[in-house]
């Protein structure tokens, strides 16, 4: 740890926390405001609270877990576009996660989740999927091309450098 | 001293330079979102010093339209900044003093509340409440203490956020690589979940939106509603026995059957159904202006009309209009849409539409105008 890393806590920081704490007080306040029975207030303060503690102790450990075993299987080479991807699905599924399970979907309003989502998901995972595909043959081609030019002994050799070599796991 | 940084955290993607694009990439949306949901929220609430206005008419459109779309892009960006600051979790020890302790006590409403936020945005959009609170108070109330977190989160992280955004001489060409790859896959699948959510509200794209919960297109007479007929008992109004009551300031009243409303002068207004849930279709409206209703009642002066709806639930029965959107040519009890009456989902007999305002104070099935 050098030096430069250590956080400085000078004046601007306590005046920041003392604008920030006002800010954030008049969340709290409207809510105390709106909400005067004790069951709202807890039930507010534990979906905020548990959203941060079921990130922490189960979402990224998980999403840990996928990467991890990810690594393993694929070739370096396709590692960083596979790891874009594995993000877009997560972010994909989490939005189609309520149509797909048709838990908001009113009885009398054709118009609320009005697709087949499951054909419209699995349609968006293609094009993230295709974009993978298409971003590691881009790479599959400059790293290609890099090792032809080296191997002809010109100048630009040094560039080989570029391709991935193969990294621990995370 | 903190602890070395344990196996499976040793990826060369984690970086300042990474945590400081996303940070300032996430500041963005926040304060998009927060901007736009405060103008929102004081359409619907009008604080004392603020009056709702007419024009442009498609203001609302775009401000929810982007508030609903920036939320969205946040997904991604969330899930990959906290992905490379989760190591930080660990540090040890937990803090070095009382600077560093307050900082990291500000990470709980801050990642919460940004976590909460994401998620009752998401269930709203898709009509999900799995709370017994409103959406609306409390996505308003956690908005607040997020930003409030944000504040003091980004004076304690500004000197390291700065020197990420400065070029990195020594990392190696492969780490700089691997950074930049990481980055262009959270800012680009950003876009993506934009792009695949915009169509809901702009309709050129409305093929595209494929995970969106509406399509502008979608709905009885081709386009969305929120609350049904049949929801509130309305699908089955006699327009026969309709009466619309007119209130003037100071208490006269004046009364119209259906067939004298249609009787009255009809102006053509084309605008817009902008939801909360970021959805909106532009349509073409046919009706009698609120200004020519209120001034056959004797109430040209009206300060504040109150539009009030035949249903029985509390919730949206009763919207107000400011002098200024009433008197706006375009403001309309509308008995058609695009060349046909209305379909009971939008408000048979008649709805209120006027420019720049939510869907949700477009008041259907008007059965009363109170002028003060």
């Amino acid at each position: 740890v050098t030096a430069s890393d250590r956080r400085h806590y000078g004046v601007a920081f306590w005046i920041a926390l003392l604008a920030g704490g006002a800010i954030a007080l008049v969340g709290v306040r409207s809510f105390l405001d709106t909400y005067a029975d004790a069951a709202r207030r807890v039930s507010f303060v534990k979906w905020v609270v548990g959203a941060d503690v079921v990130h922490d102790v189960v979402v990224a450990p998980f999403a840990i877990a996928v990467g991890l075993l990810a690594r393993r299987v694929v070739p370096d080479r396709w590692w960083r576009p596979v790891q874009s991807g594995l993000v877009a699905t997560a972010a994909v599924l989490l939005l189609a996660w309520r149509p797909l399970t048709g838990s908001g979907a009113w009885k009398h309003n054709v118009s609320i989740q009005p697709l087949d989502y499951r054909s419209a998901t699995a349609t968006a995972l293609g094009v993230v999927w295709s974009v993978v595909l298409a971003w590691s043959a881009l790479r599959w081609l400059r790293a290609r091309r890099a090792a032809l030019s080296g191997a002809r002994g010109g100048v630009r050799a040094s560039r080989a450098t570029v391709a991935p070599s193969p990294r621990p796991p995370g | 001293m903190r602890r070395p940084p344990s196996p499976p955290f040793r990826s060369e993607v984690r970086s300042d330079r990474v945590s400081a694009v996303l940070g300032v990439a996430l500041g963005a949306c926040f304060l998009v979102c927060f901007a736009t949901g405060l103008y929102s929220h004081a359409l619907q609430e009008p604080p004392g010093w603020f009056t709702p206005f007419a024009r442009p008419a498609g203001l609302y459109r775009f401000t929810q339209g982007l508030h609903v779309v920036t939320g969205v892009a946040t997904v991604p960006l969330l899930l990959a900044k906290l992905w490379a600051v989760y190591p930080k979790l660990f540090e040890w020890p937990p803090f070095t003093s009382i600077g560093h302790a307050v900082e990291r006590l500000m990470l709980l409403p801050l990642v919460g509340g940004a976590l909460f936020l994401v998620l009752s945005g998401v269930n709203n959009v898709n009509i999900s409440y799995p709370y017994p609170f409103s959406f609306r108070p409390a996505h308003y109330a956690a908005a607040w203490i997020t930003v409030g977190a944000l504040v003091v989160h980004v004076a304690a992280t500004i000197r390291v956020t700065r020197r990420g955004l400065r070029r990195d001489t020594t990392a190696t060409s492969v780490d700089t690589r691997a950074r930049r790859d990481f980055l262009a896959g959270a800012l680009g699948t950003g876009a993506l979940v934009a792009l695949f959510t915009v169509g809901q509200t702009y309709r050129p794209l409305r093929r595209l939106a494929l995970l969106a919960p509406r399509r502008p297109d979608a709905g009885p007479q081709g386009f969305p509603v929120n609350r049904t007929a049949a929801s509130v008992g309305l699908d089955h109004v006699d327009a026969g026995a309709y009466r619309l009551t007119v209130v003037a300031s100071r208490g006269e009243t004046t009364t119209y059957t259906y067939d004298e409303l249609r009787a009255l002068p009809q102006h053509e207004a084309t605008l817009p159904i902008a939801c909360v849930e970021g959805w909106s279709a532009s349509r073409r409206w046919r009706g009698v202006r609120v200004r020519d209703l209120l001034d056959a009642a004797g109430a040209h002066d009206a300060v504040r009309v109150q539009v009030v709806s035949m249903q029985q639930n509390p919730l949206y029965r009763r919207s107000e209009l400011t002098r200024g959107v009433a008197r706006d040519p375009d403001t309309l009890l509308a008995l058609e849409v695009d060349g046909a009456p209305l379909h009971p989902d939008h408000g048979f007999p008649c709805r209120l539409i006027a420019p720049n305002r939510p869907g949700v104070e477009q008041t259907k099935w008007v059965e009363r105008i109170e002028a003060t």
